[in-house]
């Protein structure tokens, strides 16, 4: 027998817990990672492959596909940027993400009213060089935007997520907790190791200890993908590394491709760059890890997504 | 009458502002030693001003590369003269601070009463002029190729004391403090200036760390402690620099006149900031005008003057010193004009510590120490020319590099790090590659832009970039994936060659156990443990910038390392021999011994 009582707790806790709901779903870390969960079964419009001769406008065209810039930054947010800036090689050589690419996500944000924009990467070769030669630190300069050089003292600890197997925490930048928007980078290269390093394997230029994963590299990629909650993930394949991957450094090792993919689930724009080198995704471990967590669709050719040109 | 007031120059406020606008000057230029080395001005201008580098390098034979920067030096040598010692020279600033320190100590109470003065107490310990007699040592060294000069130069200890002492002591709690003002900061718009200046030109990105400066600690200690003993004893009876200055100082124009009707009262001895007021020791601290009430002190050209006698005359005074004790007057008296005046470098003397040099150079020679270089002891691009002698290339080096320590300022990874004695005395101090430390970027040339002599080449990049500075040897002891079912390749990803030095080779894990991978947690479908990804070093392509040891995940000594020559005894059952790649897996477990 109900009395007013028991009635009134029952009500207070569902009060409660919806604002509570409410609550986490304003929370930006929160909010990405509920939306990142609900792409496994993707729609049409979270995941798009632009072709074209500029890169510049394949990116601008790709963000409209999903809905416009407008959909993942709001005005006044902060913005960190995640590109490739890893190797001191020129865009030819395909090393680093293309300096257009990024150029166009910068002036994007920029014009949907973030309060700021900050790039960062941890980089392999010395980051000034990286800067230079990449080509990123002069579109940098002619924006607004910032490069923020890695801070020793900068990183955060992060700890592992529900379904990481490998990592239990890790060291991330301080800007991938402190921003309100994170937009992953990458470019599609051959790897020695994890045979593709794309939107995925470039997580690892936002954590500390990157060299001592190589071990367990494909579970700690997967864990890293969940782990490092990316509200927009953009791929540039305007060059794709075919061999000697990551670093390279001869320009017959690439291929102009002229595209760009973007979608918000890191793993599964991967799973579509991975037709770009004629490879299988199952081929990739941490791509098969993922798939085994539920987490991706494995087949590209049953992948919703939109296709255009620039 | 001769008692009007001189005018009202604040010489010693003048003096110190004019110091400090110095040493501000040269920690300017010496925070511009970074990449990318974008400056108004030639980024070894220092040295090209510094006439000891252009005597060095005539004397020794290498020759003048700039030969109107060498007339530039050598025309502020007459220009500037000993005025340098006194207002510019940034390690007389740094001795005329020690000096203040020791004021300030004798304030306290800490250091007893003023010490008597000082030309009474010097003056029978070492000769006068000692500096220039030194400088005739240093020089016929020079010109047999012996870089002893280099451990004296005021110019190149400063530069070396800002590099590897002050910039990183200052670093530590500077650091601190940025840290925790960046963790706070670091989001606000307003911040980010302040931050990346700091970030730029302090740090270069990282904190610069040096191996082994306990000894130039020591060096800099005794040179800095000479102070206490008595003031500018350095500038007066060592440095080569200043005994150039002391020389140049007779043809000066401008030098302290007094005039002939002297009463030897000593009031301008009191005051004399360095203590030096005989011909060639002054400093120009100018406190000595003021002090003079007559006002027979004067520093323009022109007028009557005190003469010193000349040589072999002496006056009738000091004539007969057993009479009577020298008191200060009388030794003020000499120091105008007898035996202590610059006039007063005795030929008998420079010819002795000429020959006291041709003696010492095969003695130094003796005790150079010098063995055959470490094999994991690297120098820095394109010092040891392709397809070149390399022993004679490190001679070469030896005698070139003057141990500026701008080349170890200006390196982006921080990896020049100053020798000891691995490559002798006589390369103390001079630039080797620490790998571990820090690599040798692909794409950078920095060092050879700022070395002043040569000594590490300017090559344009594209040549530097085919420099071998060595070559990556693996350790198969450490290495992971052969002594763990554990892929690794973290040094294959990082090599910076267009056709990868290091490669890789699916191979089974030599020391690793067949089969014991199996019961491990390692997950199958993803590790495969029967085969690793082995690495294997081309030593036809590998250029040793060692970008490879840096990042080796392994803890303490790297499993791969660049080294000059294959490993000796300790390493040569472990380091795979250059260039084979062991085709059975079999035959590795049973390494060439």
């Amino acid at each position: 027998m109900d009395d007013r009582r028991g009635f009134l707790r029952r009500l207070l806790l569902a009060l409660g817990g919806a604002g509570l709901a409410g609550m986490a779903e304003r929370m930006p870390g929160v909010g990405r990672l509920a939306g990142l969960r609900g792409t496994a079964e993707a729609a049409q419009n979270d995941l798009t492959w632009v072709q074209g001769a500029d890169p510049y406008k394949n990116t601008v065209k790709a963000l409209a596909e999903l809905g416009g810039i407008g959909r993942f930054v709001r005005s006044g947010q902060r913005v960190a940027i995640l590109p490739n800036i890893g190797w001191a090689r020129k865009p030819e050589q395909a090393g680093c993400t293309h300096p257009r690419v990024v150029r166009a996500l910068i002036d994007e944000c920029e014009k949907a009213g973030a309060k700021s924009v900050t790039l960062f990467c941890n980089p392999c070769n010395d980051a000034r060089v990286c800067l230079d030669l990449s080509g990123i630190g002069a579109e940098v300069e002619q924006t607004k935007a910032r490069f923020e050089f890695i801070n020793p003292q900068g990183w955060v600890q992060r700890r592992a997520v529900q379904g990481c197997t490998h990592l239990k925490s890790t060291q991330v930048y301080r800007l991938v907790t402190d921003s309100d928007v994170l937009i992953n980078a990458a470019i599609a290269k051959h790897h020695g190791l994890c045979e593709l390093t794309m939107c995925c394997k470039n997580l690892m230029g936002a954590i500390k200890d990157r060299v001592q994963l190589h071990q367990y590299i494909h579970e700690s990629i997967a864990d890293l993908v969940l782990m490092i909650p990316s509200t927009l993930c953009v791929l540039d394949a305007t060059r794709i590394l075919l061999r000697n991957g990551p670093s390279s450094g001869d320009v017959g090792d690439n291929m102009l491709t002229n595209t760009v993919i973007a979608g918000l689930n890191p793993a599964q724009v991967d799973v579509l760059g991975t037709t770009l080198f004629n490879k299988k995704p199952q081929a990739i471990g941490y791509l098969k890890i993922l798939a085994q967590r539920n987490y991706i669709v494995l087949d590209p050719t049953k992948l919703p997504h939109s296709r255009a040109r620039a | 009458m001769s008692t009007k007031r001189r005018r009202g120059v604040n010489w010693k406020a003048l003096r110190i502002s004019v110091q400090v606008l110095a040493v501000l000057a040269l920690v300017v230029y010496f925070l511009h030693l970074v990449y990318p080395l974008k400056t108004a001005w030639r980024p070894d201008l220092l040295f090209q001003l510094d006439p000891l580098t252009h005597i060095y390098l005539l004397l020794s034979g290498h020759g003048v590369p700039h030969w109107a920067w060498a007339l530039v030096a050598l025309g502020l040598l007459f220009v500037v003269s000993r005025i340098f010692c006194g207002w510019l020279c940034p390690l007389g600033a740094l001795l005329d601070l020690v000096s203040g320190v020791r004021g300030g100590l004798k304030l306290l109470g800490l250091r007893g009463k003023r010490p008597a003065p000082q030309p009474l107490r010097h003056r029978s310990l070492l000769p006068a002029n000692l500096d220039v007699y030194l400088l005739a040592s240093l020089l016929v060294l020079a010109a047999l190729r012996q870089p002893l000069l280099w451990l004296l130069d005021p110019i190149v200890f400063s530069m070396k004391f800002l590099t590897i002492v002050l910039l990183p002591v200052v670093d530590g709690p500077l650091r601190a403090l940025y840290d925790s003002l960046d963790a706070k900061l670091y989001m606000q718009d307003w911040w980010h200036p302040a931050s990346d200046a700091y970030q730029r030109f302090f740090t270069a990105y990282q904190s610069p760390t040096y191996a082994d400066t306990t000894l130039f600690l020591l060096f800099t200690a005794a040179l800095l402690g000479l102070e206490f003993w008595q003031k500018r004893f350095w500038c007066r009876y060592i440095c080569p620099l200043g005994a150039l200055n002391r020389l140049t100082y007779m043809l000066h124009p401008l030098k302290r006149r007094v005039r002939p009707d002297c009463t030897f009262c000593l009031k301008c001895e009191e005051v004399c900031h360095f203590g030096g007021t005989a011909e060639g020791d002054c400093l120009y601290c100018m406190e000595c005008i003021e002090a003079c009430a007559p006002g027979r002190i004067s520093f323009l050209p022109g007028g009557p003057r005190l003469k010193p006698a000349r040589r072999g005359k002496p006056q009738e005074e000091t004539a007969s010193p057993a009479a009577q004790p020298a008191s200060a007057k009388s030794v003020y008296r000499e120091r105008l004009t007898g035996e202590l005046a610059p006039q007063g470098i005795s030929r008998r003397m420079l010819l002795e510590y000429a020959a006291a040099g041709a003696v010492a150079f095969p003695l130094l020679r003796l005790f150079d120490g010098r063995t055959e270089l470490p094999a994991d002891f690297i120098r820095p691009p394109g010092v040891y020319r392709l397809g070149g002698d390399m022993a004679a290339d490190e001679g070469r080096f030896i005698e070139l590099c003057i141990k500026c320590g701008q080349c170890m300022k200006t390196c982006l990874t921080n990896g020049l790090q100053p020798a000891l004695t691995e490559a002798g005395l006589s390369g103390l101090w001079t630039p080797r590659l620490i790998s571990r430390l820090g690599y040798c970027e692909y794409s950078c040339n920095l060092c050879g832009q700022v070395c002043p002599t040569g000594a590490i080449p300017k090559l344009a990049l594209p040549e530097k970039q085919h420099q071998v500075l060595g070559t990556a040897y693996i350790n198969r002891d450490k290495c992971i994936p052969f002594i763990t079912p554990h892929n690794c390749t973290v040094c294959e990803e990082h090599c910076p060659t267009g056709n990868k030095a290091i490669k890789m080779r699916q191979a089974a894990p030599p020391f690793w156990p067949a089969g014991a991978a199996e019961g491990s947690e390692v997950d199958a479908a993803t590790v495969k443990p029967a085969t690793t990804l082995q690495p294997y070093v081309d030593p036809a392509l590998c250029i040793g910038c060692g970008i490879c040891e840096k990042v080796c995940p392994v803890q303490g000594i790297a499993a791969i390392r660049v080294l000059r020559k294959p490993p000796g005894d300790a390493y040569t059952t472990v380091y795979e021999p250059q260039g084979t790649a062991p085709e059975q897996e079999g035959a590795a477990s049973e390494p060439e011994g």
